[in-house]
Formats: structure tokens, sequence, C-alpha cells
């Protein structure tokens, strides 16, 4: 898994997302997990870009996805919250955060221009993979009327996270 | 501060003495200029990382006001230089006074695919 390529990892994730789910999708409590994890993943990568990355705009992109995913997080807690669901785990959840913590740990071990295009491939395709989760699994499958209109409320933020990234890694001619 | 206190006051008074909904009222049509800009705002939602409306048509002396109802901070701001709001907290509100005619497109600076654009007759 060390060396397996960022974007390969990312399919891996949606290959596990629809696996784990193949007998009828997630339920709310684990869909309210699965979000959390997604965002706080996100989240810890981009701290990690605003201080080691080296272009001012990977800097930058990573300082927005720390502020973004921290607002996406903190209405699908309140909403959490306000509907009395617990997060649950799932093998989802599992993946998300192991294969985030194997990122954060790929990437530290990089530097300068290695780390930015390391960075924004793995960007790429985890805001690819998130969107299609999202699509074929999360909003299909959530019960709560809430829950799905936070999923679909939020799902524009992928997009133009994934359209953004798409820009700087070209931008790097990576 | 005082004199935003004041211009509150006095938005909140006209607001209790009539019809203020936007275009209608005889009554704002004598009234000076910021009056009636403090009454009568445009609204433009920030939702699901989109400027709703996207286009919008106001007279020149029209306030504008932007409000973010996404759980993430976002901008409004020129292309061309006129105006930029900074970062518009998520709940928060923005309001402009748009007082050049002409027709004025603005982004959101932290996500540039989000595109609107202001008329101003």
């Amino acid at each position: 898994m060390k060396t397996m390529p960022m974007a390969l990892a990312a399919a891996f994730f949606a290959a596990t997302i629809v696996a784990a789910h193949a007998q009828g999708g997630p339920n709310d409590a684990q869909i309210a997990a699965i979000v959390v994890t997604a965002n706080q993943v996100d989240i810890d990568a981009g701290k990690l870009a605003e201080s080691k990355g080296k272009h001012k705009d990977v800097k930058a992109f990573g300082k927005m996805m720390v502020t973004d995913h921290t607002g996406v997080n903190k209405s699908a807690k309140d909403l959490v919250k306000k509907l009395g669901v617990k997060p649950e785990d799932s093998p989802t959840a599992e993946s998300l955060k192991k294969g985030g913590q194997e990122n954060v740990a790929h990437l530290k071990t990089l530097k300068g221009d290695a780390f930015d295009k390391a960075y924004i491939e793995h960007e790429v395709a985890y805001h690819q993979q998130v969107l299609d989760a999202m699509d074929k699994t999360l909003i299909p499958s959530a019960q709560n009327a809430e829950l799905k209109a936070l999923l679909v409320k939020v799902r524009p933020a992928f997009v133009a996270h994934l359209e953004h990234a798409k820009k700087i890694q070209a931008e790097l001619g990576a | 501060m005082v004199g935003q206190r004041i211009a509150l006051l006095l938005a909140v008074s006209l607001l209790g003495s009539g019809p203020v909904l936007p275009g209608s009222g005889p009554v704002f049509i004598s009234t000076a200029h910021a009056a009636t800009a403090l009454a009568t705002p445009h609204v433009v939602k920030i939702d699901s990382f989109a400027f709703k409306p996207a286009v919008i048509t106001v007279k020149a002396g029209d306030a504008i006001e932007w409000q973010n109802d996404d759980p993430v901070p976002h901008t409004a701001t020129s292309t061309s230089g006129g105006f930029d709001s900074g970062s518009i907290a998520a709940g928060a509100k923005w309001r402009y006074v748009a007082k050049k005619k002409g027709r004025f497109a603005y982004d959101c600076t932290f996500h540039p695919i989000m595109k609107g654009e202001i008329v101003v007759e």
C-alpha cells in the first residue's frame, strides 16, 4: 500500500465503498460517520500542505481545504446532533481513515515540487472519488430528508474543489 | 458605529412604515437614494456554491446584499476591481451600494468556478 500511487489508492477506496455496502447502502448513522471522516481526512492533508507546500497556490489550496471541510464538518456535526444520530463506524469510514493516514504519511516523506505534485494529485483523485461515492452511494442511501439535503447542499463544494485542484495540477505541469 | 446604528434604525423604521418590496412603494420614490438603498436591498443568496440569482439588475444607488447560506466562507469580488467583499463568513451578509452604471462580472476568489454579474442601470 505504501508505494501504491495515490490515484490508485483513491480508486481502491471507491471500490471498497461499493463492495462494503453491496448488500444495501450504508445507514444514516454510517453515512454521518463517513461524511465526518471524509472531511477530517482532507483537513489533515490540507494542514500539511499549508505548512509543507512549496507553491503559493498549493499552500492556499491546502488552507482552503482546512477552512471549507471544517465548515462542512461543522454543519454535518450540528445536524447529527440535532437528529440525535450517533455516528457509526463502517468499513468505508475505516478505509477512508486508513487511506488518509497513508496519504499523510506518504506526503511527509516528500519535499518541494514532489510534495506539491503528490498532494494535488491525491486531492484530484480524492475529490473525484468522494463525488462518485456521494452520487452512487451516500445520497441515494440517505434515509433522513435533512441528511440527504445536507449531502446535496455540500456536494458542489467537492465539485469546486475538484475543478480548482485540476487547475493547479495543470499549472504545476503534473 | 454610531452612524451605522442610526442607519439601521432608519432602515428599521422605514421597514415598519409601509411595503418595501423591491421596486414597489411610491413611498420611497421621493425618498433619498441612500434611504431607499437601506430599505430595499436586492438580495443575492450564496447557496450550494452558487450566486442566486447569478445575474442581478439594479438601479444606480441601489444596495445589494450577499447572504452566505453555505457552511463555508465565500467572497463576491469584481473581476475588474470595482468591489471586493473580502471573506463573507458562513451565515454572514455583505452589502454594497452599486453607484456606477454598467455590467460588472464577479466571482468568489476562494472558489473561482462561482460566477455572478451585476447589471447597474
